[in-house]
């Protein structure tokens, strides 16, 4: 049974609790503002250090003997600040100093915290001081369990341009969900020298069609003169998925060889690789398909002719004149869509371009 | 034994079994508060890192398919929709769903983005009532209407989940605001490695808030009273009543005027349950329901930080009318998934989810009743004293406070969304007053919702709000200046 005494000190416990809650939202609230003016002083101070370093008006020890005596959580604020503002020998010489700070010997220590977020920013801190010997450190938050963590470690690329790196980075994306692919394809786009070579070696080797997509996606988005001869190839493949990366590729690469065999897939049995042939062929101005995207224009799937006559659109004056010339008696569906594309406005016509890719895996469109 | 002896037997054990439920109750929720603290600072953590917030706006984002239902929304579809298309998001598409409105509506969103009707190349996936036409717009290529006839909202959300392109779906209220990066932040999970299948944004109350252009620009405590008492609610309800069970097994409720979900498996589940009146409580269970027998590994979880904004009823009739449906729907979800409890087959859901939503949510207004009514008669008939009486309504209202303070020292802590110390003490105010009065009036309308739903009712009634205009956004004396 519950005596009155046990309601009494529950009562009195509860009391208790809020007057510490309240006591703590007060004093928390003070300490919050007092926090954060010396935190915009010591950033200040960072700042002065980091100015001093890169003149060489103190020398190294000095500069670490000062930034040592910092919050850590200035020292990292300060970092991804000053990353974009300070580079070159100036740069190179607030990181060699930073990288002997106490503030980097519990940063490397945080690449194995139990916190994602520490190996986070461990990882982050690493795209903009890594040196050679942080190699390893790299490629083991590379295979880290947190997709943000094995990002901010991919994008350690730029500043350690290791082939066995890009290697490793190009297996993850292969195999990466695809949010996680498509952030690691863009990271790997930016090192392109690097990449194209382990790109090339990778699409002349046989292997499974989801791995082959994320190596295509690649190379369109590389876009090197050096891949078309690697990706033309794939447009003949068996699977739909790759011919509809393979045409997405080809968008990249302005050239004959690239607009015959889009042409060729205008003609395929799979709606989505005619919707994105018929995009590519637009992307790269390609104005010896104009007869063949007028033929698109009469296709059953709503999405390809939209991607048709938009493809027109952009092509210039020879598609525009196309797409006013088209026919009522040709195709009904296609001279509505014609004249749809006609009458958008420039931001439209934007949105359309550089819009998102169809998601053709739910086949969404059907005949009209 | 005579019958005064038995009675007050009775009422003792009565009066015990109350108390314990209480204690029982509350400590479920201190559990629940005890699982947030490291998800809210997880999530804190993630919400704060520049370096994140920069990686989140890449393109490498996976597209997402923005559905909104509307039913006479003539005065507010314009604003709405524009703010829609001006979310800050690598690639999203808006699909307006005109259910039916007998007014205006449709013929406003003609006019205004030059729609031009496209042939119904889209297969219907999901049954719902006719679809009258699809438009796509001249200076919007991302937006698509539908005008169908009208089924309601579920049924609405039918027609644009047949829609969508995208493989993730947003379902947002018309009249709801979303905060201009929202939808990047409640992505943010596919980043951190959760198996997400659907996630929930906190809804707050955009009564009282300055606005311009369809946006909050500066969360304010409402004027109004009734405004004000829902705020330690919302925030109760949000920052522990469902960041903890992400924890637990995901959660079960994903609000529906702002919830991400992934398209395949909305479809899989053929989408949208048209005879509830919380069609978001229900398709969240069918979630679960479905990737559990498919053995899935999955979450749902809610991120505190992407926020929506509604407006809450501010008279006692309309809120009493949202209270009783929210209740009467929870009733009748509860019931049609009633296989799913304590079998093994459905894991936490039958174990933990749908247990603690019956006993602890669905039957806490009668337990509530019943020991209300208990302690009076038993103060009348001399059973039980008034100190006894004094120190159960101090333990079982001062836990209320106690819960919700520890909400507003999480908030504080951590997304501090009201900043200036008239709000904060007005927050501070509003957390004492809301168990006295309030509270028993929202035991009451969820009372009467037992009755609706003995009844099988599927009403809404009619939900009275003033609007955002002109009321929330009259200038302020800053403005001016």
């Amino acid at each position: 049974m519950v005596s009155n005494r046990l309601l009494a000190i529950v009562a009195l416990g509860q009391a208790a609790s809020v007057l510490v809650i309240l006591g703590y939202l007060v004093v928390g609230h003070r300490l919050g503002q007092r926090r954060d003016r010396r935190r915009a002083l010591e950033g200040e101070r960072a700042d002065e250090i980091a100015r001093r370093l890169g003149t060489g008006s103190v020398g190294e020890d000095e500069g670490v003997a000062a930034f040592d005596a910092l919050m850590f959580d200035t020292l990292t604020r300060f970092l991804r600040r000053s990353s974009g503002q300070r580079g070159g020998p100036e740069g190179d010489r607030i990181a060699a100093a930073l990288r002997r700070t106490r503030w980097h010997r519990q940063l490397q220590s945080h690449t194995r915290s139990w916190f994602w977020w520490r190996r986070f920013r461990a990882a982050q801190a690493l795209t903009r001081l890594a040196a050679p010997a942080d190699l390893r450190t790299v490629h083991q938050l590379l295979s880290d369990s947190i997709p943000a963590v094995r990002l901010a470690a991919a994008s350690t690329l730029a500043r350690l341009p290791s082939p066995g790196l890009a290697d490793a980075i190009l297996e993850q994306a292969a195999v990466g969900h695809s949010v996680v692919r498509n952030h690691l394809l863009e990271i790997l786009a930016y090192s392109r020298t690097l990449v194209v070579p382990v790109l090339v070696r990778k699409l002349e080797q046989p292997t499974s069609p989801d791995r082959l997509r994320a190596l295509l996606d690649l190379a369109g988005l590389l876009a090197s003169a050096e891949l078309l001869s690697y990706v033309v190839p794939h447009t003949d493949s068996s699977s739909p998925e790759v011919r509809v990366a393979a045409a997405g590729a080809l968008r990249g690469f302005p050239h004959p060889g690239a607009a015959a065999a889009l042409r060729r897939l205008l003609r395929d049995e799979e709606w989505p690789v005619r919707a994105r042939a018929a995009a590519s062929l637009g992307a790269i101005g390609a104005n010896e398909a104009i007869d063949d995207l007028c033929q698109t224009l009469c296709d059953r799937v709503w999405w390809v002719r939209l991607r048709s006559a938009i493809a027109l659109r952009l092509i210039g004056p020879r598609g525009i004149r196309a797409l006013c010339d088209f026919e009522r008696e040709r195709d009904r569906y296609g001279y509505d869509m014609a004249h749809y594309v006609l009458k958008l406005d420039d931001a439209a016509m934007a949105e359309y371009v550089g819009g998102a890719t169809i998601d053709f895996s739910g086949a969404n469109a059907t005949a009209a | 034994m005579p019958p005064v002896s038995l009675l007050a037997d009775l009422i003792r054990v009565i009066d015990h079994t109350v108390i314990w439920y209480f204690f029982a109750l509350n400590s479920c929720y201190a559990v629940l508060i005890l699982l947030t603290i490291p998800e809210l600072w997880g999530h804190w953590q993630a919400a704060t890192d520049e370096d994140l917030d920069r990686l989140m706006r890449s393109d490498a984002l996976l597209p997402i398919s923005v559905l909104m239902p509307a039913y006479d929304m003539e005065q507010n579809i314009v604003a709405s929709v524009r703010a829609q298309l001006a979310l800050r998001y690598p690639h999203h598409e808006v699909i307006v769903i005109n259910d039916g409105s007998k007014d205006g509506t449709l013929a406003r969103l003609r006019r205004e983005f030059r729609l031009y009707e496209v042939p119904p190349a889209i297969p219907r996936r999901i049954p719902t009532q006719r679809v009258r036409g699809y438009y796509r717009s001249h200076v919007a290529a991302r937006l698509l209407v539908i005008d169908k006839e009208n089924g309601g909202k579920a049924d609405a959300l039918n027609a644009g989940l047949g829609a969508a392109r995208y493989p993730l779906i947003v379902a947002a209220d018309a009249d709801t605001m979303i905060a201009e990066d929202a939808l990047l932040r409640l992505a943010r999970p596919f980043l951190l490695g959760d198996p997400v299948v659907g996630a929930g944004g906190t809804i707050r109350v955009a009564n009282g808030c300055v606005m311009r252009h369809g946006r909050v620009i500066e969360p304010r405590f409402p004027r109004n009273f009734l405004g004000a008492m829902q705020i330690p609610e919302y925030l109760r309800a949000f920052l522990f009543g469902r960041i903890g069970w992400n924890r637990l097994g995901g959660n079960l409720i994903v609000s529906g005027a702002f919830g991400l979900f992934r398209r395949d498996h909305l479809i899989e589940i053929g989408g949208y349950h048209t005879g509830s009146v919380v069609e978001d409580l229900d398709i969240v269970v069918r979630l679960h329901k479905h990737l559990r027998r498919k053995k899935v590994k999955y979450s749902i979880p809610l991120v505190p930080d992407p926020v929506a904004w509604t407006e809450v009823p501010a008279d006692l009739r309309t809120l009493g009318r949202q209270r009783e449906r929210w209740h009467r729907g929870l009733i009748a979800t509860m019931t049609s998934h009633r296989g799913a409890l304590l079998n093994p087959r459905y894991g936490p859901l039958g174990f933990i989810h749908l247990p603690f939503f019956i006993l602890g949510e669905m039957l806490a207004p009668v337990v509530e009743l019943v020991g209300y009514t208990v302690t009076l008669i038993g103060l009348s008939l001399g059973v039980l004293s008034w100190v006894h009486m004094g120190l159960f309504f101090s333990v079982a209202l001062g836990y209320g406070v106690l819960l919700t303070l520890w909400c507003v020292l999480l908030e504080q802590a951590t997304f501090r969304m009201y900043r200036r110390q008239g709000d904060f003490r007005r927050l501070i105010l509003y957390t004492f007053l809301e168990p006295f009065g309030y509270r028993q009036m929202t035991v009451i309308w969820r009372l009467k919702s037992f009755w609706g739903a003995a009844r099988g009712d599927v009403q809404w009634g009619e939900m009275r709000r003033l609007g955002f205009e002109p009321a929330m956004s009259a200038p302020t004396k800053r403005d001016a200046a």
